[in-house]
């Protein structure tokens, strides 16, 4: 997560960075933005997005006659090879349990392998004797500038796959020339730099060479921040109007604690941090130490921490952190680009892995949640709603789309056998919902009991708490399900009416409020009066400053990303149950959101005032 | 050989209209077909050559489109049935 040691030599530098482009400066300069993954990075600037190269300004390069048939066939090898790369890059990505971000490669490959690319560019270079490159960019120069001239702002970022596949050829035409480095293969120590990284893009990071990245769109809780925090690499979002005030190759500190990148830190300032990351991450791994210890209070109550995962390829870090299972497994990645659903069997594979993974560790999967702020992945059912967060999708979409969730449902039941399974359902907001869902869950097992097919009758099925109706109706919804499972991002959202991807009113998007700590409380009281266990799996589960209140409020079980825990344990093992109900007490009742997370982080940092001082 | 000219006309009905994913889905099943597949936008007069990706998207078909697919080959009469039910299926989205 903390990289200690000092910047590696300065980057190659792409074409972008030529010096007449960008006159070198050497004065300090800090940009702010929210925190969305903590740690600390100091290494060179990639900006992304940017044109790599520039596509508008095209000379030809005349060749003679006699060159022409070496020219297209030096074109055939460049785009036999891209296609090798391409292959090579989709098996890599289908070999973790996220096919998801392979399928976009698909695209790619049609792309490549496009037969009117192929005629026009050798056409080109017989007809008019320009060379490949030139040729090349000339034509697809032409279909960037078709694309990215409608106002479709899907066809838009489309515009940005060809170029990042024009790229891959013309560094495959170059030869050894780095012509762009593309996100799967990024320059060593490398802080990268955008206006936007989708979450497909981040999940393609070259995680051998990615240090952080820093974005002008998204917030904390936006899903390209939760991907962030899932890889542990420091990443600041919100930065307004940042981009174009890199260059690539830039030297930079990203504050993952504080939302700030420092561009040409001074000396004193790489001094400040190169003491603050020793000291974090000493402490990292002393906290780390503890990982096999229970996580009790001072006055033994003892809670149950799981992660929140996205992929198999997390486990090893589960393990690491010492979570006592998976609270929180999504399973929208396995729905997104690609053309169709995966089939049964696929989704089958995929749950029973990852159970017999966990050996008997419990493990709740979330059925598909798409929708609201992950609609741009355009999958299942992807349709452009004015209000997409109150539109269709989680389980709503099991009138329009019955089979999605039927055939995930199998898929689970038939993997219930593997393992502890706990099933929950995203978005409900009345009891109607959960008694359909529950007969389709009967329909379902008697189906597979009829065809014989083996599965656990007994996994348990909960209801995600995320919408203020659902709490208040939590006494009638208990009665129904084993369990509950609170994600407060979207709980916080629903309530205070904060989109919390809008920059404009983040500031609004308050966890601490009182009417959020109220709901919490009415959803734990309906839990308890029905001894069915409720989770706490959002954002404030990993934010140990929330941690004392949480318990207060009687949530005994936290969810949060595998890299929190070792934090929230430590907050944990130095509080007692008395102090955090006093917290809840407190919150429940405060005026100003803003002061209830003043005192938590004053209990903090008077029963762990190594843990407040991570905290930034 | 037989050599079959079919000519059928549509309205885009996926929300998205066709985009990169539906371009891609289209083109990856008219390459299953020896005939040739040509699709006309009837409200810009544009036609693309619908085993061409790239051709595909300079279509430019949002949501409500109307659009004339024209298969001529050996087997135009499964593509276009192939690549009717893609069409009228909302390309699967």
């Amino acid at each position: 997560m903390i990289d200690a040691s000092p910047a590696a030599d300065p980057l190659p530098s792409g074409a972008a960075s030529s010096p007449a482009a960008h006159p070198v400066e050497r004065k300090e300069v800090l940009f702010h933005g929210f925190p969305a993954s903590p740690g600390i990075c100091r290494g060179r600037v990639l900006v992304f997005g940017a044109a790599h190269t520039d596509f508008n300004e095209i000379d030809p390069i005349p060749i003679d006659a006699s060159e022409a048939e070496s020219e297209v066939k030096r074109f055939q090898t460049a785009l036999d090879k891209t296609k090798a790369e391409i292959k090579a890059l989709q098996k890599k990505m289908q070999r973790t349990i996220e096919k998801r971000d392979a399928k976009i490669f698909d695209a790619h490959l049609l792309i490549v392998e496009d037969k009117l690319l192929h005629k026009e560019v050798v056409a080109r270079i017989r007809g008019q004797l320009c060379n490949a490159q030139s040729s090349f960019l000339l034509t697809i120069q032409r279909y960037i500038n078709a694309i990215s001239g409608t106002n479709d702002t899907y066809l838009h970022e489309r515009a940005g796959d060809i170029r990042d596949i024009a790229n891959r050829i013309l560094r495959n035409l170059n030869g050894d020339q780095d012509i762009g480095p593309t996100l799967d293969n990024l320059p060593e120590n490398t802080v990268v730099i955008a206006h936007d990284l989708t979450p497909s893009d981040t999940a393609m990071l070259d995680r051998r060479n990615i240090l952080g990245f820093a974005i002008e769109t998204g917030s904390r809780t936006c899903h390209t921040s939760i991907l962030a925090r899932s890889l542990r690499i420091p990443a600041v979002v919100g930065m307004r109007n940042i981009a174009g005030k890199f260059a690539n190759g830039d030297e930079v500190i990203v504050d993952g604690f504080l939302g700030m990148v420092i561009r040409n830190p001074s000396k004193e300032t790489l001094a400040f941090y190169k003491e603050k990351i020793s000291r974090k991450d000493e402490l990292y791994n002393l906290l780390l130490k503890d990982s096999s210890r229970a996580a009790e209070t001072t006055d033994g109550y003892r809670v149950k921490l799981c992660a929140n995962i996205e992929g198999a390829e997390d486990l090893d870090q589960v393990f690491q952190c010492g979570a006592e299972g998976i609270g929180l497994f999504r399973t929208e990645y396995l729905f997104m680009n690609t053309p169709v659903a995966p089939d049964e069997e696929t989704q089958f594979r995929i749950y029973s892995k990852l159970l017999r993974a966990m050996h008997g560790r419990s493990v709740t999967i979330r059925t598909v949640d798409l929708g609201g702020d992950k609609l741009d992945f355009a999958s299942a059912s992807a349709i452009r709603e004015p209000n997409p967060f109150l539109g269709l999708r989680a389980i709503r979409l099991c009138h329009e789309k019955p089979q999605l969730i039927r055939t995930q449902l199998r898929a689970l039941f038939r993997a219930g056998v593997e393992g502890d399974l706990r099933i929950m359902f995203p978005m409900v907001s009345s009891l109607s919902e959960i008694e359909e869902l529950l007969d389709i869950r009967d329909e379902i097992m008697e189906e597979l009991r009829n065809e014989n097919i083996p599965f656990d009758p007994k996994v348990k099925i909960g209801a995600m708490i995320e919408i203020p109706s659902a709490c208040l109706i939590a006494d009638a919804l208990a009665a129904k399900v084993d369990f509950f499972s609170i994600g407060s991002n979207d709980l916080v959202q629903y309530t205070l009416a904060v989109d919390r991807l809008n920059e404009r009113v983040a500031y609004l998007y308050r966890p601490s409020h009182p009417a959020v700590m109220e709901l919490i409380r009415l959803t734990v009281e309906a839990a308890k009066k029905h001894r069915i266990p409720v989770c706490v799996c959002g954002e404030i589960a990993a934010d140990p400053r929330f941690t004392p209140i949480l318990l207060g409020l009687g949530v005994l079980e936290l969810s949060m990303s595998p890299n929190a825990i070792a934090e929230v344990r430590g907050v944990i093992r130095k509080t007692s149950m008395l102090a955090s109900e006093n917290l809840a007490k407190i919150a429940l009742s405060a005026s100003d959101p803003e002061d209830v997370m003043l005192l938590a982080k004053e209990h903090i940092q008077a029963v762990a005032p190594d843990i407040a001082s991570i905290l930034g | 050989m037989d050599q079959t000219n079919l000519t059928k006309d549509f309205v885009v009905g996926n929300p998205l209209g066709i985009h990169a994913r539906p371009a891609s889905v289209f083109v990856q099943a008219a390459a299953e077909f020896q005939s040739e597949v040509f699709v006309t936008n009837l409200d810009s007069g544009s036609t693309a050559d619908g085993k061409s990706v790239m051709s595909m998207l300079m279509l430019s078909a949002p949501q409500g489109t109307r659009i004339r697919v024209v298969v001529s080959g050996p087997d135009a009469s499964s593509a276009m049935d192939a690549l009717s039910r893609l069409i009228e299926g909302g390309f699967d989205e």
